[in-house]
């Protein structure tokens, strides 16, 4: 019986350096964008349907979206670090790993450009539809 | 690739070991993917095939004004049962049974990560598909619309069993998704070939992957919703019931909240076929493709903020509901990215047209329309015109038959030849393409007008001269053309699959990896499990320093049905595990789930606890033997294949992770029952209802001091097994542990008996009442559980033996008991310390 090969030396996998970019930056660069849209679809939300009426309300709502606007641009930014970061070799010289940072940094560009669309959205109908009873 | 072992060619070792000779096994006991696979798209085909004939008679007595064909009553349980049928048993189960062949084949892997969770879960899909047309021969069907809006489908309005059939059915049929989709997560997660990182992933596994994810967030508020209706009309709680204080608006939540995404659940498997299809047959890989991977993640989860726009017409406020419409808006922005990416793909590969593809283009066609009318129907002012009208028919039958159906087709004429191993008849797929697009198109395309000429649906009839008439006969017309053009592909696929031209292993030369095993693929897929190190394996990989072959394990790993599992984001793999073996007991435990259902249908609730104990029981022999290698064997394997670390326990066990999905959606389940106290207490002057007093809170003090130390003992248990993984195991410490966690369990549950017991108001005194006890009841069912855990490892600590560090029953069961404790707390502070606050 032959002796196999170690799955690690025909393996691409983990490669010659560290890429330096943390698990929780890129889970932020990913996720953030969707997790201030849904916070801000779901706070929203409440607030339009059981405290408009209070004059308030309408300030909560703005304050909201400053905040989550925020957030999504922060996330957008750390995302577009990581791109930076991941792809500053040419292609030929890239690790694995940096390939992966660069992809998933990437669909975080995408989650937060898609989170500012719904979250500006909100805001228009706020500033249209008013909140009052 | 022929070297032997035991003293046997490989294939025929792995045979031996992956297939069971004789032919009763095939049947009832096989946990293999493939023959999986094949029996549920045959049986979803099967319930499309009677949902169009449904569809059919509906059309055919709605061809002309006036006609006598169905009257209303029958008129409505057909349009009951075809949504029903088409929603439940064709679409969901189709794209699972697809994905169930497709996905370890593509992995690189030999089976799911459950396969005997997979054999249950297509039984009680088949069982559950049965049970509900059942309904036809006592005369009793559903009707009360395919979305069962309360209250009409309350027990005031709807008597007689037709809608206790709809909503057990609809509760045992979701067993049978979310096992499904919680072996899909943790195959794509943990079962994928070496190197196939998240980068380097096929876009058909993104889409599996999200749609499981959906299902496994979205489902529990359908199963929540079912069970309430469920107890409204058999025992008599106010869960919907306004009179009772409870709120039927809650009923639309709930649903939608599943409903909404559940056409994204279809259609994001249905745009990784998409993406498959267009691979293959334009031969170059889809541009962009980490903005149409994403794309489709970020559809998945917009879907979630869509779910009111299906209320517009209920008396929201506008600006509530403006918040969703913006996700409507939103989502189609990462739709638009997909179509843009296969359109170029298209546009600059080298195209086959061949019949596959062909359906992928009629989806883009169609796919496009219906998102058109869509966006309309998303307008809040257009919705308010449309709502209820034909337009909305037409628009979602673009959206599923466009959207789906296409898509299935495409996918099933790509895959014929690796199913089969015989190509089909390219004339007869053409024609049938024809038929169906055409014939689609003519059936649907009228009746967006028929909408905005003010037609309404779920009618069984309409007046003459409204100018309807002409619309609704070419309409049925279309429906003819259509189902000449399925007659064809049957057709088509029977006559092939016996005479077809013989397949090869990988006739459309396409990229990925199901493609490099033969057709039909072996009981054991692939000899050598692949490495890969490319996105598309099938054409970078196999470069001449390969020696144009692909890269592979060269171990045979052929000492029981061993798999490779690896790590989440980069596939390097970390474990060698077994999978087990073909089994009687999922199709017994299927059919004690079936007998409990039945029985409570027509209420012999004896019979049903008896069915439940018996699932217990097969369970817990299910579960007795773990198929872990012996501790000599996990260490030839880490000798041989040289893994870094072979582990059986712990997080790297897939026992763990499918342990995690579980409780996911588990928490999920007491989430959307959480929010639904609060929409009815929202709702309500008072609280509690009806002059009940405040609960008082030395009992529940008293539990939740009982609560925390078990989770407490059941953490020293956990710590006996994983903390000593070189030590003799400490079975007297662990046995202690878990003694001491099944005593604080049952004493919690004796004395929430007791607080039931004495308690002055029942679940059928208010809404308030009905919610206190679901919400206690569901979680003191859930200890119960637990505490049976519990007792069953105690059990095996005697029976089972086992290295320390594989001991992975312990860990699992602490943490589901963990999150009960969890959930407790959740619930102390909301039903008893909450009402105080009031
Ligand atoms: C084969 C061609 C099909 C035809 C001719 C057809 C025809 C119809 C008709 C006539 C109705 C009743 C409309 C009304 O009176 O309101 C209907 C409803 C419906 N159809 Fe189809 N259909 C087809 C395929 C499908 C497919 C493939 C699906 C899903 C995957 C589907 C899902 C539904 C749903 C959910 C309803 C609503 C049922 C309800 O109102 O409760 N249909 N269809
Ligand atoms: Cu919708």
């Amino acid at each position: 019986m032959s002796q196999a090969r170690n799955p690690y030396e025909i393996h691409d996998y983990p490669s010659r350096r560290p890429t330096g970019v943390g698990p929780w930056t890129l889970a932020f660069a990913l996720f953030g964008g969707t997790i201030a849209w849904t916070v801000h679809l779901i706070a929203g939300y409440s607030v339009a349907n059981y405290m408009c009426g209070d004059a308030v309300a309408v300030w909560i709502l703005h304050g909201l979206t400053v905040v989550a606007l925020t957030v999504v641009a922060l996330a957008f930014l750390t995302a577009l670090r990581v791109v930076r970061h991941a792809t500053r070799l040419p292609k030929g010289e890239r690790t694995p790993e940096e390939d992966r940072d660069q992809f998933l940094a990437s669909g975080g560009l995408l989650l937060a450009g898609l989170g500012f669309m719904a979250i500006t959205f909100g805001e228009v109908a706020v500033v249209v539809a008013g909140c009052t009873p | 690739m022929t070297a032997s072992t035991h003293g046997q060619p490989v294939s025929e070792r792995l045979s031996s070991l992956w297939e069971r000779p004789r032919v009763i096994d095939h049947i009832f006991a096989t946990v293999d993917h493939k023959r999986l696979g094949v029996r549920y798209m045959v049986t979803a085909f099967v319930f499309f095939l009677v949902g169009g004939t449904l569809a059919g008679m509906m059309r055919t007595q709605l061809a002309v004004p006036e006609n006598q064909f169905l009257g209303p009553e029958s008129y409505n349980r057909i349009f009951t049962m075809h949504g029903t049928t088409m929603i439940f048993y064709f679409a969901t189960p189709m794209l699972t049974g697809i994905a169930t062949y497709i996905l370890p084949l593509m992995l690189g892997t030999r089976d799911l990560a459950f396969p005997r969770l997979n054999a249950f879960a297509y039984w009680v899909f088949l069982f559950s598909g049965l049970f509900i047309y059942t309904s036809f021969l006592v005369d009793e069907v559903p009707d009360g619309g395919w979305f069962a809006y309360v209250p009409l489908t309350g027990p005031n309005y709807s008597q007689g069993l037709g809608m206790d059939f709809w909503t057990l059915a609809i509760l045992f049929l979701g067993i049978s998704t979310t096992a499904a989709a919680i072996n899909f997560v943790v195959t794509i997660l943990r079962m994928r070939a070496p190197g196939m990182a998240v980068q380097r992933m096929p876009l058909f596994l993104w889409g599996v992957l999200d749609m499981a994810f959906t299902i496994l967030i979205a489902l529990p508020s359908l199963t929540l919703a079912t069970l309430l209706l469920a107890l409204d009309r058999t025992f008599g709680t106010h869960f919907y019931d306004p009179a009772g204080g409870g709120n039927p608006l809650l009923w639309q939540h709930l649903f939608w909240i599943w409903g909404h995404p559940e056409v994204y659940i279809l259609l994001l498997p249905s745009l990784g076929i998409i993406s498959t299809v267009v691979t293959a047959h334009a031969r170059r890989e889809v541009v962009m493709y980490p903005l149409v991977a994403v794309a489709s993640v970020a559809i998945g989860i917009l879907a979630f903020g869509l779910w009111v726009h299906h209320m517009f017409s209920t008396g929201l406020d506008l600006l509530p509901i403006s918040f969703f419409s913006a996700a409507s808006f939103t989502i189609a922005i990462p739709s638009g990215i997909s179509i843009f990416a296969w359109v170029t793909t298209i546009y600059g590969g080298r195209v086959r047209f061949s019949p596959a593809f062909m359906f992928a283009l009629g989806f883009i066609v169609t796919f496009v329309i219906g998102g058109v009318s869509g966006v309309m129907v998303a307008m809040v002012p257009f919705d308010w015109q449309v709502h209820d009208s034909y337009f909305v028919v037409a628009h979602f039958h673009y959206v599923l038959v466009g959207g789906v159906v296409f898509p299935v087709f495409a996918g099933l004429y790509h895959w014929f030849p690796k199913i089969t191993g015989r190509m089909t008849v390219p004339t007869l797929g053409h024609g049938a393409f024809w038929l169906i697009f055409l014939g689609f198109n003519i059936t649907f395309f009228p009746q967006h007008i028929l909408g905005l000429l003010g037609m309404p649906r779920r009618v069984y009839t309409y007046a003459e001269g409204l100018g309807w008439d002409t619309y609704n006969a070419i309409s049925t017309a279309g429906y003819v053309v259509l189902g000449l053009g399925i007659i064809v592909m049957v057709f088509d696929f029977l006559w092939s699959m016996q005479r077809g031209e013989e397949a090869g292993d990988d006739p459309w030369e396409a990229d990925s990896l199901e493609w490099a095993t033969p057709s039909p693929p072996e009981p054991y897929n692939f000899a050598h499990l692949p490495i890969v190190h490319s996105r598309t394996p099938m054409w970078l990989d196999r470069t001449p320093e390969r020696g144009g072959q692909l890269d592979r394990i060269e171990d045979p790993m052929d000492d029981g049905r061993e798999v490779v599992t690896t790590s989440v984001l980069d596939a390097a793999p970390d474990a060698v595990l077994r999978v087990p073996e073909p089994s009687y007991v999922p199709l017994f435990a299927a059919l004690a789930l079936t007998v409990a259902v039945v029985a409570m249908l027509v209420e012999v609730y004896p019979v049903s606890v008896a069915g439940i104990v018996g699932l217990g029981a097969l369970l817990a022999v299910w579960l007795w033997r773990s198929p872990a290698p012996a501790p000599e064997r996990v260490n030839q394997i880490r000798d041989r294949v040289h893994l870094p670390d072979v582990r059986i326990a712990g997080p790297h066990s897939l026992g763990r992770w499918g342990m995690i999905f579980f409780i996911v959606t588990e928490a999920v389940l007491f989430g959307s029952l959480i929010s639904s106290y609060f929409l009815v207490r929202g709702s309500a002057d008072e609280w509690p209802l009806g002059g009940i007093a405040e609960p008082e809170l030395i009992l529940p003090a008293i539990l939740t001091a009982l609560i925390v130390l078990s989770s407490a003992s059941m953490f020293w248990a956990q710590r006996q097994v994983e903390g000593s993984a070189d030590r003799n195991p400490p079975l007297g410490m662990l046995r202690l542990a878990l003694v001491v966690s099944l005593a604080l369990g049952i004493a919690f549950l004796s004395l929430q008996a007791y607080e039931f017991h004495r308690s002055e108001f029942g679940p059928s005194t208010n809404a308030y009442g009905s919610l206190f006890f679901m919400i206690t009841g569901t979680h003191a069912a859930h200890m119960g559980v637990g505490v049976l855990l519990i007792g069953w490892t105690l059990l095996r600590t005697w029976f089972v033996s086992h290295e320390p560090g594989q001991r992975s029953d312990v860990p699992n069961v602490a943490l589901y008991w963990h999150f009960v404790g969890v959930v407790w707390l959740v619930i102390l502070s909301v039903v008893y310390l909450g009402v105080r606050g009031l």
